[in-house]
């Protein structure tokens, strides 16, 4: 039972690590930059506040995007991780 | 002050105002955030490595009450006292608001409903990863609508100069 499992825990163990920083990292993101963008944009590029309006749209969509990505580019990490621990564990049962 | 611009006319475009940011981003994405929250919490308890992935219900819903910020934020900074704020002004403001906070209330009712069945999905299969990031995105793209409408609206108000004292 544990060799099955020493897979799962070795993928535990690296993600939990990083998860919090990376959520905390993306709550500041989506929560500054949309509203820094509108008002970076009125004050110091264009009255207009439509286009700034725009912009901070983009942003926040531009941080979703990223938020995916991330994701994403973890769960191939995992699927590597799980993937290399199987090989290991199979060397070691044909040693 | 002439019919056309009345002094409660501001009371419409401070109505939008409010709309837009209450009922885009307390009801909506509260909704969303607690429905996806309720599966998410049941993922947790036997799959924690699944919890980053799993989260991209909530994050939309942050960006529904996004929508609702930035839509109040342009509106009101077209009010102020010391500028003439005729009636129709204030309904556009009105339309604009309302047109933001409902659709943002209808897509933060999707994103909940949507995320909550597919992160208890995801925990059994992980191949519908893609399904619900699909799904998402579409019930997202509603908020988007009703934030574009709000825009085109609140273009429509400039160029009003000078129609206080006709």
């Amino acid at each position: 039972m544990s060799v099955q499992a020493a897979p799962a825990r070795i993928v535990e163990q690296t993600v939990i690590g990083g998860v919090l920083a990376k959520l905390a990292l993306f709550s500041l993101m989506l929560a500054v930059g949309p509203i820094g963008t509108y008002f970076g944009m009125t004050w110091y590029i264009t009255k207009d506040t439509n286009i700034a309006a725009i912009a901070a749209i983009v942003v926040a969509n531009l941080v979703l995007v990223g938020y995916i990505m991330v994701a994403i580019a973890e769960d191939m990490q995992d699927q590597l991780q799980t993937q290399q621990a199987k090989e290991k564990l199979e060397v070691r049962k044909t040693q | 002050m002439s019919k056309l611009c009345p002094p409660f006319a501001p009371f419409l475009g401070f109505a939008g105002v409010t709309s837009a940011v209450s009922r885009c981003a307390s009801v909506g994405a509260a909704y969303g955030t607690s429905k996806a929250g309720i599966g998410i919490t049941g993922l947790g308890t036997f799959k924690p490595e699944l919890l980053m992935r799993s989260l991209i219900p909530v994050v939309m819903s942050g960006i529904i009450a996004v929508y609702g910020l930035v839509v109040s934020v342009l509106i009101s900074a077209g009010l102020s006292p010391d500028t003439e704020y005729p009636l129709y002004a204030g309904f556009i403001h009105l339309a604009a608001g309302m047109s933001c906070g409902f659709t943002g209330m209808a897509a933060g009712y999707a994103i909940g409903i949507v995320g909550d069945a597919c992160v208890r999905a995801y925990a059994y299969e992980s191949r519908i990863f893609v399904t619900m990031v699909l799904i998402l995105i579409f019930a997202e793209v509603l908020g988007l609508y009703g934030l574009i409408v709000a825009l085109i609206l609140n273009t429509r108000v400039s160029g009003l100069e000078g129609i206080c004292s006709l």
